[in-house]
């Protein structure tokens, strides 16, 4: 959507955000933070009271709701073969700069070339992004290194900063500008707004005061065969959780359920730490070894996506750093390989 | 806690050519998650550490060796040891590749109990039936049953009882009621719908990343029924029937072999209440086939096995 | 018909030496029992794998039936005795699931014994007709 300039934004400030809640609920398309066991999850709310603003970051990204866990692709009987309808329109309230970091990474994957995926450009078209300016940083949160901020909102169409007690509701696009249009609260000037922006463009993260990512695609460059990657690779439980919670990986494998006349083709999640990721029919498998898929991940994130697009694949949110059980995250891989230069 | 010690084990076990790999753990990140490491060279042993916040079980890592030469030495607690004996059990591990460094365990804390006693905790050590965190946020001296994983709350078996060499004095379990059974009798307490609605909500937020089964040592075999696509036991997708395929099956495969290790629920991310699951078919184990500890593994698995006599209710 | 008024669906996994004898016995000799039940024959009792009862009950079966040979009568001598310790552990664990144990049966029924399968049937669905749909037991859930 287009950006407005920043003289054009409006802004207002809101003492309190609650009535705005229970109109942006009661429209039924609202995805926001809630409360869940052992953290907070985005979920599709129809009650204003169950959004929690005061969130850390949720365990799962909300990548889901552009590309899901799974997703039938079409199906099909005796009759012929059935599309389903792109989805509806909807608002993901609480999307913080990691995350709305990692949707322009997953655009050129889904968007960009010769194949696009109409269903991920659909659901892209179809959210109202409404960020919030990160007021609660993790230790494990580095979004700094990746030269991104708690206030990197681009790409949003209105963002909350948390301030003064309130909000201070800025649009950033035309469609954030309709959806404020009829919210309350007081008026506040370009200069004031952008000051807050500002102030929160130029906060540190925890972790992100030490991972220095300088030299890291260059370095890795040389060390496919480096014997560093047998003994990180040896703690990995070969698990789905540092790829599946991670905002921007995006792999995944087409699966017919078929049974009679009738079946369907549905797209799931799939992730290159299975060791079934990449077994070919007969048996062989070229990544036969935890070595081989554990450099794949950092590899692909690091290096190969690097000389691809010129970006890391990765925005610093910390989720593999607060859920991998082994502490086998990227941060660590990142300072591994710094060590090896520093060493060489 | 007990760092001195097991560098020091690592490095004689290495030097003499005892074993020619050492499994322990190293500082994370954050120091209270230490990780599993492997080390080769006496010179590594430095990097290890054996302190109050090492969780992790490192039992199941040895199937990564079993093609490989030599023998491998393992640093376990008493529930890890049961891990271990799960192994056995299976023929999955043979007893005289391994070399067991035992634990004495004084207990293992609950990282985000210990959090929030005191934000930023970066040390504990233990003080008779208290423990004193120490971190940025200061000191905080906080009884053992606020902090302990809920896991060790219960142990009744700290001790190795099949190790090559011990890291210090044995020590006593901890006789206490099983509070766990609390949390499965409030649900037996529950409507079939209501149950099926807990369960439903649950299962639904679980993403399927099978960390809870890659760290079981139950969840030994080599080749599982979730991973096989000819015939596929079990749908990739995460809708509703799936998810509850998924925990039913694997319960159930584990009913009777399961350890109470309580590592499954402590690795999810989603933190889905596994135990609430194998808690259930540990008691009806034990109730039904009148079998005392059912989570100590036994030559013969409860069923693999069966009593002309066993309580007969489908007459 | 409504959903309440229809006939519950139970599927019956019978053991090819005993049971599904029983059953073939119970036709032959023209008793009537009703037609709720679908038969799936298995080599014995002991074949059945847990999960095929939770499938049964997911893809819309309101009861599930196991049957197989009386203790010490199986074909495969002992097989039987493994299905009895496994059932008593999934009939509770499906019930701690929310699916009803009253909806799952096991019972002996031997070649003979066509009368106590017609009676065993019989005495299910008046049971599933009691307890209702399972499909509505679970929107009902849904709802709460
Ligand atoms: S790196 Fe960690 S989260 Fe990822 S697969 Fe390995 S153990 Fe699982
Ligand atoms: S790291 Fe692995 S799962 Fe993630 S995008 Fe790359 S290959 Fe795919
Ligand atoms: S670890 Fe948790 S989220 Fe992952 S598959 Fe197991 S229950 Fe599901
Ligand atoms: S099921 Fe969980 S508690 Fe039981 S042995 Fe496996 S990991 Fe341990
Ligand atoms: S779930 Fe079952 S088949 Fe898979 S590893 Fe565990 S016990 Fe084996
Ligand atoms: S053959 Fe009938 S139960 Fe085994």
């Amino acid at each position: 959507m287009n950006a407005l300039a920043v003289e054009e934004r409006k802004a207002v400030r809101l003492a309190d955000i609650r009535p705005v809640l229970e109109r942006l609920a009661a429209g039924g398309k609202l995805v926001a933070p809630v409360a869940e066991a052992g953290g907070f999850a985005f979920r599709r709310v129809g009650q204003a009271e169950k959004v929690r603003l005061d969130f850390y970051n949720t365990a799962e990204s909300p990548k889901d709701l552009f590309f899901p866990q799974s997703e039938v692709l079409f199906s099909y009987d005796a009759a012929g073969i059935a599309v389903p309808e792109p989805a509806g329109e909807q608002v993901l309230l609480g999307i913080r700069p990691c995350d709305l970091a990692a949707l322009p990474l997953l655009d050129r994957v889904f968007g960009e070339g010769p194949f696009r995926d109409p269903g991920y450009l659909a659901r892209r078209e179809r959210t109202v992004l409404v960020a919030v300016a990160c007021d609660r940083p993790r230790a494990s949160c580095f979004c700094t290194s990746f030269g991104l901020s708690p206030g990197h909102v681009a790409g949003a169409d209105m963002v909350l900063y948390p301030d003064e007690g309130g909000y201070l509701v800025r649009a950033q696009t035309e469609a954030g500008e309709a959806l404020m249009a009829e919210w309350p609260g007081e008026a506040v000037a370009p200069g004031e707004a952008e000051a807050v922006a500002a102030r929160y463009r130029s906060m540190e993260t925890p972790l992100g005061r030490r991972i220095r990512l300088e030299g890291v695609a260059e370095a890795l460059d040389g060390m496919f065969d480096h014997p560093m990657w047998e003994q990180i690779a040896a703690r990995c439980l070969s698990c789905g959780i540092c790829t599946y919670t991670c905002p921007t990986c995006h792999c995944f494998q087409l699966t017919d359920e078929a049974k009679g006349e009738a079946g369907k083709r549905v797209r799931c999640w799939d992730s290159c730490m299975f060791p079934e990721f990449t077994r070919m029919a007969g048996g062989h498998n070229p990544r036969p070894d935890k070595k081989a898929r554990v450099r794949q991940r950092f590899m692909h994130k690091l290096n190969y996506f690097v000389r691809r697009w010129e970006e890391y694949l990765c925005v610093g949110c910390g989720r593999c750093v607060e859920s991998c059980p082994v502490g086998l995250d990227i941060a660590y891989v990142i300072e591994a390989v710094q060590g090896v230069t520093a060493r060489a | 806690m007990r760092s001195e010690a097991v560098r020091a084990a690592a490095r004689r076990l290495l030097e003499e050519g005892k074993v020619v790999r050492f499994l322990g753990h190293a500082p994370g990140f954050d120091p209270t998650s230490p990780f599993p490491q492997l080390i080769t060279r006496a010179e590594e042993a430095e990097r290890l550490v054996l302190d109050h916040f090492c969780a992790p079980n490192l039992a199941k890592y040895l199937l990564d060796y079993e093609t490989q030469e030599g023998v491998t030495a393992v640093v376990l607690k008493g529930c890890d040891a049961l891990g271990l004996a799960r192994l056995l059990a299976d023929h999955r591990v043979a007893r005289d590749r391994v070399w067991v460094v035992g634990l004495p365990c004084p207990g293992m804390l609950d990282r985000d109990k210990a959090a929030a006693l005191l934000p930023g905790v970066q040390e504990a050590r233990a003080e008779g039936d208290e423990f004193v965190l120490t971190g940025a946020g200061g000191e905080r001296r906080v009884a053992a049953g606020q902090v302990l994983l809920d896991r060790c709350l219960v142990c009744a078996v700290p001790t190795p009882d099949d190790a090559d060499e011990l890291l210090g004095e044995p020590v006593p379990g901890r006789p206490v009621p099983r509070e766990e059974d609390a949390a499965v009798a409030a649900l037996e307490a529950m409507t079939s719908a209501e149950r099926k609605a807990y369960w439903t909500e649950q299962f639904s937020r679980c993403i399927r990343c099978m960390a809870c089964r890659n760290v079981c040592p139950a969840c030994n075999c080599r080749s599982c029924c979730f991973d096989s696509e000819e015939p596929r036991w079990l749908s990739r997708v995460t809708d509703g029937p799936a998810q509850e395929m998924f925990h039913f099956v694997r319960a159930l495969h584990v009913a009777g072999r399961c350890v109470d290790c309580h590592e499954c629920e402590r690795v999810c991310p989603m933190d889905i209440p596994l135990m609430k699951l194998n808690h259930k078919l540990l008691q009806d184990v034990e109730e039904l086939f009148e079998l005392e500890r059912a989570f100590v593994p036994r030559e013969v698995e409860p069923l693999g096995i069966y009593r002309p006599d066993d309580p007969e209710e489908f007459a | 018909m409504s959903v309440a008024e229809r006939e519950p669906k139970i599927v019956g996994f019978l053991c090819n030496w005993c049971s599904y004898a029983g059953a073939d016995l119970a036709g032959t000799s023209r008793t009537s029992y009703p037609t709720s039940v679908r038969v799936i024959r298995v080599p014995c009792s002991g074949r059945v794998n847990p999960q095929f009862v939770l499938r049964a009950f997911q893809l819309g079966a309101d009861g599930v039936l196991v049957a197989g040979c009386h203790p010490g009568d199986c074909h495969y001598s002992t097989g039987n005795y493994f299905t009895r310790r496994r059932f008593l552990l999934v009939k509770r664990f499906l019930d701690y699931l929310g699916i009803d144990q009253r909806r799952f049966r096991l019972r002996w029924i031997s070649a003979s014994e066509g009368p106590k399968f017609a009676e065993t049937i019989r005495e299910m669905t008046e049971e599933l007709r009691q307890l209702g749909p399972r499909d509505a037991a679970a929107v009902e859930a849904h709802a709460e």
